[in-house]
């Protein structure tokens, strides 16, 4: 990066800075000092103890404030005001209005307990139910459950949250995106991505939005709940709803801001030292086969590579938002700013977004609802190797005397590591760029003709430009032959989407019918170019400044849906709910477009039944639902015979046969039943099991052909797998007195897997993993490590016959390819727990995994037993130990320089358990009181301090059992939020 | 709500219902489809490109199945790259080369079997020829195959060679057939190329003289030396070609293929967009760093550069390129030790004399055929060691950096390279190496000599077929002529074990690390031939796996 560019960056940094806090102070300062009078009062709940945070307003003006932890209050009002009606809400208590007499300055409010209700609404994308009509599983996360861990996607912030949605970090690099799967894989060559719905539009991927702007998210786990989303909801469904204005006539703003420095975090994980390595290579059988380099004096070269490597960086998150309402419109608007550095040095991640909703009553019957969120992401890459951080040797010297990196692969220049890398060459110059554009836009309209029919229209576009630039300065290794490179790589996906929907609901008696119908198209263009020049004069990052053009790609996909939906539900005296919907989906991706998929589903609220009187139970409802939903195949074009183009010979045109087409192809289908119970007890307790098995079958599966057929696969619907699992959630108030409330949350999932059937009932290798059927769908297939032989300190494999019968063999080839344990978890799911008194509030989230077997290849290199001497080493975690003539009961072979019999090769040697138990966030939070606030000219105002990825428990060797090379950081964060 | 504004809702909506009205059908942009074909001439070309474009991105895999296993190479490091294991004969089951090599060869092999399904024979003169280089493809890899999957013909024309893929059919997957079987239909194949095939493009794609260049080759491997020799000549007397002059031969990787006059055939890489990532996936990448591009880890073996270095006028020293250390006046005496590792002198030069720096010891020396001086190092114990006399040199491992560039450098860019399928030096071996079989050491040595000459050996250099050096056949002296000119173009490991001789390995390179290295190789050992690839032997039930 260039000086300028840091300036113009720091510039952009502090404008925010100086306008947030202009903002902040103007308001506080703004406020007129006309005539006023005060009012004080105290909310308590029937039981007399007072209510903390009750928010009270006053109708008809923007004055507000909230209850302290005495459940005191004080507001000031404009003496013109003579008869103000109080409006007093607080979180688990019914919201009361009280007019005051004119004079009356004190008063005294005792607040009903809200019952857990069942008219809560919940979000299932096409509509909206009420919490007692539901009949599926949805999951649901509010906005503010969502803010813990800095993060500038949504994604991360799910884990541990949600029963049965097993959320896998990837990496820990600033904004990377993890991997979601619901209920369990179900797909060998498909996506395992849920699909994403934003306000009612069907997103292409997982979208980019700012974690503020989201008011609610549901995860839609069963066909009842997803089946209405036909061909794309076999992975499950993830709704979300970004925040709009509520209430009448109010104005809120909101500003906050986190500053927080992140650390590398190692795990137990050990490289050597210079003269651990050394003494490592003193442990060598074969002494005579090292080379004559190797003596004492390279114990005084020691360098640490991860040290170099890595640093503590910067995370700042901020926020402004503004919500309100006047008369016929409703305005919802949020900016963020998201800054990270990696924790491996030498990257940058920066994201800029807005978001605008509004809703406008045009007339009592016609709303407008348009929507645009814009982002802009910027990453700016020098990222240090980390490759070559856990593998170069100490006793390479990465900068001369002088201080300048040493270039590895010069001449004369003495490097030991057998890449001949030392990557900070390089570095010095050379750097990829990227910049993220989207844009989401809609434009929504509902026309309500009469108390029962309605029309909605929700259309959106999408765009997503990603633009990306690889810069090769002439000096670099890489750029020497060139005389430097450019290359600019440009994409552009454009995702358009409409839906028209015909609603009916009606009440008829203690009958309550509702009914859409709706008319849906989706279609999606990805775009994109490629192109390289060479010769550049240092510092030239345009292509017209490249003396040569070298390469230049491009290629356009598409595909397209259109789908006609429709579902029904019904319900007699809140204890009977009936739900169905049928969709029928149409896709380009086939021959025979389309395809038909449908769900029915049940509830009984047995707590309404007349019969049922039990004073302990709050609720009892159970549901139980089946139906069919499907998953759409990875490739595009997979009923088409074709020619590939992207070749030439001699610079001429060429082709060649790619694929072998498959007319039938059709999708996956995934017929799932769901029984669920949800049960609250003591007015303390709410516990929701679910039970489900998804049957999936027509597995769109890349049949391996013998290459003697002229290809290399065919997409066939051939095989079937099953999942079946339980799902449970639990919340529980340990304390809800009115001063001091705890709560308690867990959600497990645990979920069973295998393979029922594959093509012609053949195993198929998926890499380190087999498809067998009667397995679980992750099975790692390798020779199995039969530890060292105690007699020479050489590895020893299984050999297994036909018959089952187990020898032990030394030769790694020999050794047989066993099924065995899976990567699958048993079990997953988060703690999380939240305390607050007075004003303080601390929150706990946990996140856990168990039973994830993951198999640790980087070891294959520095944990090899000298196959890679001239690659750094891993330090033997405890309780390893390495053959010795004096230690013949070792778990690692005698070590050779060139390695032991293939010992490093791939082995359940290097299967390690991936469970963990992972403190996600602990954030301690602390409320101004409401007088302090008040004087503030404020509603709300609080500080806060959280950690992320505080501790790790794991038996795992290496640094992260989630992203496994790149660990996630640990984050201390300060933040100040403001509402006003 | 007026009726007015419902119209215009209605206007909204019907425009919004427009925008989903569009067919679903999606076709995909860089590919074809059947019907888009016609077999016209264009797109047979097109289709017959393909086929050779395909074959580059094979390349490497081909080249290396081949090149690895002989005594050429030398590793300087151990490697994750399944390289390693066509190089240390320790065999995997998945290895990623060989499984490439099958995969990519059989997928061009059923390419070919579509286009002579299609277009009839006769139509035109240009379709013939089209119709003759793929029938020459498919003869060519299934020739190749069979010589990394299955045993040496000449151990018997009855062990599992490959399957024979004539067709286009999908659903046909034939099994392994006999070794004689595959080199029958080899023959068949190129029958068929040489008659179809008038046209001579340019030696970038298969002609008449490439398929008799073939079938010499493929003659010479089932020891119808007869016809070898028939075949070579008619390459040899077409006058298509001729050797590089002597001048020229040093530069023979650097020409353009079209350029250069010995080339038969030749996959053609063209520079920029084959050189890829600045050649880092290119053959030569392995074998030199030239100028930052190249990963520079495998080197000239030991017992090559003791061969070619017998005469310092031979151009094909030109194809190793030792990496010295810039600013060191260091002069080296470099022998083996007995770990097979190399050990490097400091010494001094003094006359004709080399001292050692250390000790001031003077290295024995003894005048040579060249009328120069080989040296000798005395080393404990009384072991006397020939030395290799070089300046300071850049090591890796340990292992001196001598690069080889035959197969880097075309048209000045670092790793490009057009992999020779055929070219005529080979020829005057192939008859060289016939005659000799056939007992006529006169013509035989007499080819041999051809290439000597050319390569420019002095004439004192030349062999004379009366008065063979000592302990020498003339088949042995062919077939080190063979390694001396054809290395790093795929043959020694084939020349070896189809003559049942043993690979010797006892030389510097990580083949020799680890616990348990394997160094000679015997012409019988089970490892010499590949294992049929595990994703293949799982896919098609009816393979039979290899000892």
């Amino acid at each position: 990066m260039t000086k300028n560019q840091k300036l113009a960056n720091h510039k952009t940094r502090w404008y925010w800075m100086r306008l947030i806090a202009t903002v902040v102070i103007a308001v506080i300062f703004s406020a007129a000092h006309a005539q006023e009078k005060t009012i004080e009062g105290v909310i308590k709940g029937k039981d007399g103890e007072p209510v903390v945070a009750a928010s009270i307003s006053v109708k008809d003006t923007k004055i507000g404030t909230a209850t302290d932890a005495e459940g005191k209050f004080r507001l000031t009002l404009p003496a013109s005001l003579e008869k103000p009606v109080l409006v007093v809400s607080a979180l688990n208590f019914q919201t009361a209005e009280v007019r005051l007499g004119a004079g009356q300055q004190t008063v005294e409010l005792a607040l009903d307990r809200k019952e857990k209700s069942m008219d809560e609404i919940i979000v299932t994308g096409y509509t909206n139910q009420k919490k007692g009509n539901v009949t599926g599983s949805v999951g649901v996360v509010s906005g503010k459950q969502l803010m813990d861990v800095a993060s500038p996607n949504v994604s991360n912030l799910l884990q541990g949250k949600v029963a049965g949605v097993e959320v896998v970090n990837a990496s820990g690099r600033p904004g990377s995106t993890p991997a979601i799967t619901i209920r369990g894989r179900s797909t060998i060559n498909s996506t395992t991505a849920p699909l994403w719905v934003v306000d009612g539009a069907i997103m292409s991927t997982e979208p980019v939005l700012n974690p503020a702007d989201i008011e609610s998210m549901s995860v839609l786990k069963d066909a009842s709940s997803a089946a209405l989303y036909g061909s794309r909801a076999a992975n499950g469904v993830i709704v979300v709803t970004t925040k709009m204005a509520k209430g009448a006539d109010r104005s809120d703003f909101s500003v906050s801001g986190k500053l927080g420095v992140t650390q590398f975090s190692m795990g137990k994980f050990k490289l050597m030292n210079s003269g651990q390595i050394y003494d490592y290579w003193k442990s060598f059988a074969n002494q005579n086969a090292i080379p004559a380099y190797f003596n004492e004096s390279l114990k005084q070269r020691n360098t640490n590579w991860l040290d170099i490597g890595s640093q503590n960086a910067l995370t700042q998150d901020y926020n402004l938002s503004y919500s309100g309402v006047s008369g016929r419109a409703k305005i919802y608007s949020g900016i963020n700013f998201y800054d990270e550095g990696g924790t491996v040095k030498g990257y940058k991640y920066n994201r800029v977004s807005g978001r605008l909703n509004v809703d406008y009553k045009l007339t009592n019957k016609l709303t407008f609802k348009p929507k645009i969120a814009v982002s802009f992401a910027k990453t700016d890459s020098t990222e240090h190797s980390i490759y070559d951080m856990y593998r170069n040797m100490p006793w390479d010297l990465p900068y001369d005397s002088a201080g300048r990196p040493v270039n590895a692969r010069a001449s004369g220049v003495t490097w030991y590591g057998r890449d001949l890398n030392n990557y900070l060459y390089d570095l010095q110059w050379n750097f990829t760029r990227g910049q993220t554009l989207s844009i989401n836009s809609s434009a929504d309209f509902q026309y309500d003709f009469n108390e029962h029919f309605s029309f909605k229209s929700t259309n959106n576009i999408t765009y997503r430009a990603d633009n990306g630039l690889g810069y090769i300065d002439p000096r670099s290794n890489a750029g020497l032959a060139d005389i430097g490179r450019i290359s600019n790589t440009a994409g552009r996906a454009t995702s358009r989407f409409t839906n028209q929907m015909l609603t009916y609901k009606t009440d008829i008696g203690e009958h309550s019918i509702s009914a859409l119908a709706a008319y849906e198209y989706n279609d999606y263009t990805y775009n994109t170019n490629i192109s390289t020049g060479k010769g550049i004069v240092p510092g030239v990052t345009v292509l017209n400044g490249a003396a040569t053009p070298i390469a230049a790609s491009g290629n356009i996909t598409q595909y397209a849906f259109r789908s006609y939906l429709f579902n029904a539900a019904y319900s007699y005296s809140n204890r009977y709910s009936l739900q169905g919907s049928v969709r029928s989906d149409g896709s380009s991706r086939f021959s025979k477009k389309y395809g038909t998929f449908y769900s029915i589903g049940g509830a009984w609220n047995v707590h309404n039944e007349s019969f049922f009187n039990v004073a302990a139970i709050n609720y009892l409802r159970v549901r139980a639902n089946y139906g069919g939903t499907g998953n759409t195949p990875s490739d595009y074009y997979g009923y088409y015979d074709l020619f590939g183009l992207s070749t030439q010979y001699n610079g001429s045109p060429s082709a060649f046969p790619t694929a072998l087409g498959n007319k039938t192809l059709s999708w996956e289908k995934t017929y799932s039943t769901d029984a669920g119970v949800e049960i609250g007890l003591f007015d303390r307790l709410n516990l929701t099991v679910d039970l489900y098995r998804r049957n999936t079958s027509d597995l769109v599966y890349a049949v391996a052909l013998p290459s003697v057929s002229g290809y290399v696969q065919q997409l066939q619907n051939i095989g079937a797998v099953v999942n079946k699992g339980i799902e449970a959630t639990l919340s529980y108030a340990i304390i809800k007195s009115s001063k001091v409330q705890w709560n308690l949350d867990v959600t497990i999932g645990s979920n069973k897997n295998h393979v029922t059937e594959l093509y012609k009932g053949q195993s198929q290798l998926n890499g380190n993993q087999v498809y067998k059927e009667g397995y679980d769908i992750n099975t790692w297939y390798l020779p199995v490590w039969a530890g060292v032989n105690p007699d020479n300190g050489n590895p020893q494999w299984e050999v297994a016959d036909a018959s089952g019968n187990k020898t032990l063999t030394g030769t790694y080839s020999a050794a047989t390819l066993q099924a065995g344990a899976a990567a699958t978890p048993k079990y997953f799911g988060g703690i999380n727990t939240n305390v607050s008194w007075a004003g303080l509030s601390l929150r706990v989230n946990t996140a856990f995994r168990k039973g994830s077997m993951i198999y640790y290849s980087d070891r294959e290199t520095f944990d090899a037993d000298g196959a890679y001497p001239t690659y750094n080493s891993m330090v033997l975690k405890s309780g390893w130990s390495r053959w010795t003539p004096e230690n013949h009961n070792a778990t690692h072979p005698l070590a050779y320089y060139g390695g032991n019999n293939n010992s490093n090769k791939p082995s359940t040697r290097y299967l390690e358990d991936g469970s963990f138990f992972r403190i996600r966030n602990i954030t301690l939070g602390y409320s101004l009181p409401a007088y302090v606030v008040q004087k503030l000219k404020s509603k709300n105002i609080q500080a806060n301090i959280s950690f992320d990825n505080l501790l790790t428990l794991t038996k795992f060797s290496g640094l992260d059992p989630e992203t496994i090379a790149y660990p996630q950081p640990k984050r201390i964060m300060f933040g100040l939020s403001i509402g006003f | 709500m007026t009726f007015h504004s419902i119209n215009k809702l209605a206007t909204i909506g019907a425009m919004l219902l427009m925008m989903g009205c569009s067919k679903l059908d999606r076709k995909p942009f860089d590919a074809l489809t059947p019907e888009d074909f016609n077999t016209s001439q264009g797109s047979l070309q097109a289709v017959t490109n393909g086929n050779y474009a395909r074959l580059k991105t094979m390349a490497l895999g081909w080249h290396r199945v081949m090149e690895f296993p002989s005594d050429n190479v030398s590793l300087s490091g151990t490697t994750t790259s399944h390289l390693f294991y066509l190089y240390n004969y320790q065999r995997i089951p998945n290895n990623s080369f060989a499984t490439s090599f099958w995969s990519n060869s059989y997928q061009v092999i059923v390419s070919n079997s579509k286009i002579i399904e299609s277009v009839p024979e006769g139509t035109s003169k240009e379709n013939d020829q089209l119709l003759g280089e793929n029938y020459f493809l498919r003869a060519y890899l299934h020739f190749t195959l069979v010589n990394v999957f299955g045993r040496p013909y000449s151990q018997g024309a009855d062990n599992l060679g490959v399957p024979i893929k004539l067709d286009g059919d999908p659903n046909n997957q034939p099994a392994r057939s006999k070794v004689g079987e595959v080199y029958n239909a080899v023959l068949a194949d190129l029958d068929k190329a040489e008659s179809l095939m008038t046209v001579f493009k340019s030696n970038i794609y298969a002609s008449r003289e490439a398929a008799w260049a073939l079938k010499a080759r493929v003659y010479l491997y089932m020891e119808n030396n007869q016809k070898a020799i028939e075949y070579a000549e008619k390459v040899i007397n077409s006058g298509r070609f001729s050797l590089l002059p002597t001048s020229q031969f040093g530069q023979y990787p650097t020409f353009k293929p079209e350029s250069n006059s010995e080339t038969i055939l030749a996959i053609k890489f063209i520079p920029d967009a084959d050189h890829p990532s600045n050649g880092i996936g290119n053959i030569g990448s392995l074998y030199s760093v030239i100028n930052g591009s190249g990963y520079g880890e495998m080197y000239a073996s030991k017992p090559y550069l003791d061969l070619v270095r017998r005469f310092p006028a031979d151009v094909r020293n030109k194809f190793i390129e030792p990496d010295y250390k810039t600013g060191s006046s260091v002069i080296w005496a470099m022998y083996v030790n007995e770990n097979y590792q190399y050990v490097n002198v400091p010494v001094t030069k003094a006359g004709d004399d080399y001292k050692i720096t250390a000790t001031g010891e003077t290295l024995d020396k003894e005048t040579n055929i060249n009328g120069a001086y080989d040296y000798y190092i005395v080393l404990a114990g009384g072991l006397r060691k020939k030395v290799i006399i070089e300046k300071e040199m850049n090591l890796r491992n340990g292992y001196p950096k001598f690069f080889i560039t035959k197969c880097s450098r075309q048209e000045g860019q670092p790793q490009l390279w057009s992999p020779i399928v055929a070219r005529l030096g080979e020829m005057y071996l192939i008859r060289a190496e016939a005659y000799a079989k056939l007992g006529d050491d006169a013509k035989a040595i007499a080819d041999v000599n051809v290439i000597r000459a050319r390569a420019g050996v002095p004439d004192y250099g030349l062999y004379d077929a009366s008065a063979l050096p000592a302990g020498k056949t003339a088949l042995d002296l062919v077939l080190e002529e063979r390694q001396l000119e054809l290395a790093w173009e795929g043959h020694r490991k084939f020349d070896v074990y189809r003559n049942k001789r043993d690979m010797d390995r006892r030389y510097p390179g990580t083949h020799l690390s680890g616990n348990s290295p394997i160094s000679l190789i015997k012409w019988n050992d089970a490892f010499i031939v590949e294992f049929i690839p595990q994703s293949q032997m799982l896919s098609q039930p009816n393979l039979v796996q290899n000892p």
